[in-house]
């Protein structure tokens, strides 16, 4: 399987924050979450690997080849929505195809069409009268047809209402359906990630906590309810994270380090990543 | 690719366009109404409509700014040299229109008033010059300053040339060039301008190249 996106030791360097040693692989075929709390680095990593601000250190490759000198026919391949519509509020739908047309030798006017056509945008309006969540969906469009085969999204779910999201989800296992395109999204919204991600990169504070397989770390994470005593019998490395309640304990709990008899109910991913990050 | 890059410039600036093109004919409509019709009047005009349409491009930089597409249009399958050479285009593009414009209209007052059709055009030569000298400034100056910060640049370095002139005016020093002596330094000007361009052209890329969004 060839790695779509790889991000080997890179780093950015910003007065008053850094992003540090960020290592991710997005194989083919793959849908990755990148989540992590705000101003934690998800938008810097983005921006990195599209090359908008330049890394001080490591590499970065897109289909094998160095980010910051992407051949035209790479970048052809690329789809990419920000976290707002980055089209001129001056321009209808149909302009925007005439613009794309003019720029991507693949591009399928027959497949714009017919997306606009699904998503219910309209073709004459203005894009300054579209709903935030038709410029998403016009974003996303522009950025699928043109035969791409790796989408980046910075936050393209928000603000929209849980049926445009779960078409946006949709997109994203049908797009990936051919397992030769990936998906490399950055969201808050984790129950959606759950959804449909095959690997999960948690960034906290500019670094990586980790990047896994979600199944595998779904699996490998519990949550226990216990007392403070009971927790001193639990092997530190066990314990992932813990949060105090007005009942007892709550601790996130490596389920191989678990001692026999206790058991852990499970958890998701909003959990992994709120218990981690408070002990990062 | 330039097309897509310039479709998308003058489809958003369709409506400041033709704001740009009815405000011109009413000025001509003005002046060659106060003039009469005696070929006089529209001489001045030329160079305002070529500057005018020159800054056409002012207004692109600040449309894309506010879309985010000047920072977007880096992940599109264009280099950051095509993005900046656009904008000269645009430019380009704008002052010949006017110019071809103004020119017609010029040769139109000129068979009115029973002149040779030329008489004149050549002013609209001096005019495109001028403006794409400005431009030559300006242009790196938004790249690097962006709208916002930029149009104050913009205003002094079109203020600053008519500053040094009335200065000098007041000093005694006057610079006379007859319409002659223009004339047959055409070529070495417009080579010179292609120059200023050119250069203009390198320093925005070299600007644009480094930027960060």
């Amino acid at each position: 399987m060839e790695d779509l996106l790889k991000l080997e030791h890179v780093s950015k360097r910003y007065r008053g924050f850094s992003l540090e040693d960020v290592n991710l692989t997005l194989p083919a075929g793959c849908i990755m979450g990148l989540i992590g709390e705000n101003g934690a680095g998800k938008t810097t990593t983005i921006k990195l690997i599209l090359d908008l601000v330049r890394r001080d250190s490591g590499t970065i490759r897109i289909f094998g080849e160095d980010s910051r000198s992407l051949r035209r026919n790479i970048k052809e391949r690329i789809g990419v929505v920000m976290d707002s519509c980055c089209f001129s509020e001056e321009l209808t739908g149909v302009q925007v195809g005439k613009v794309m047309r003019g720029i991507y030798r693949n591009w399928n006017q027959d497949q714009y069409e017919e997306m606009l056509s699904r998503y219910g945008i309209s073709r004459k309006k203005l894009i300054k009268e579209y709903s935030k969540g038709m410029k998403m969906k016009l974003s996303l469009a522009a950025a699928i047809s043109h035969s791409a085969e790796l989408l980046i999204l910075d936050e393209a779910a928000g603000g929209l209402d849980p049926r445009a999201r779960e078409a946006l989800l949709e997109t994203f296992q049908d797009f990936v359906m051919d397992e030769r395109h990936s998906v490399f999204v950055s969201s808050h919204i984790l129950s959606d990630l759950e959804k449909v991600c095959d690997y999960i990169t948690y960034i906290h504070g500019g670094r990586v906590l980790f990047s896994e397989e979600k199944d595998r770390l779904l699996e490998s994470y519990g949550i226990v309810h216990c007392t403070e005593r009971q927790l001193e019998e639990l092997d530190r490395g066990a314990v992932a994270g813990i949060r105090k309640t007005a009942f007892g304990l709550e601790v996130l709990v490596r389920k191989t380090a678990l001692p026999s008899g206790w058991s852990a109910d499970p958890a998701n991913l909003e959990t992994v990543m709120l218990y981690y990050g408070r002990e990062a | 690719m330039m097309r897509g890059l310039l479709r998308n410039d003058f489809m958003t600036m369709r409506k400041v366009i033709l704001l740009y093109v009815a405000i011109l004919a009413f000025y001509y409509i003005l002046m060659l109404v106060q003039r009469g019709t005696g070929g006089n009047g529209v001489e001045g005009m030329q160079f305002i409509v070529v500057l005018f349409s020159a800054m056409i491009v002012i207004y692109s930089f600040s449309y894309g700014e506010k879309s985010g597409w000047l920072g977007y249009v880096n992940v599109l399958p264009v280099t950051r040299t095509q993005v900046v050479v656009s904008k000269y285009l645009m430019t380009v593009i704008c002052m010949c229109a006017a110019a071809a414009g103004g020119m017609a209209i010029q040769a139109a007052v000129n068979l009115t008033a029973g002149k040779d059709p030329l008489d004149g055009l050549f002013y609209m030569g001096i005019a495109l010059m001028g403006a794409a000298a400005f431009m030559s400034v300006v242009i790196p100056l938004l790249f690097w300053l962006g709208s916002e910060r930029g149009r104050v640049a913009v205003i002094l370095v079109f203020m600053i040339p008519f500053a040094v002139l009335l200065l000098m005016e007041k000093q005694g020093i006057r610079i006379s060039v007859s319409g002659g002596t223009l004339e047959r330094l055409m070529p070495v000007l417009a080579a010179g301008t292609m120059v200023l361009l050119a250069v203009s052209c390198l320093v925005s890329l070299s600007i644009y190249k480094h930027k960060e969004f």
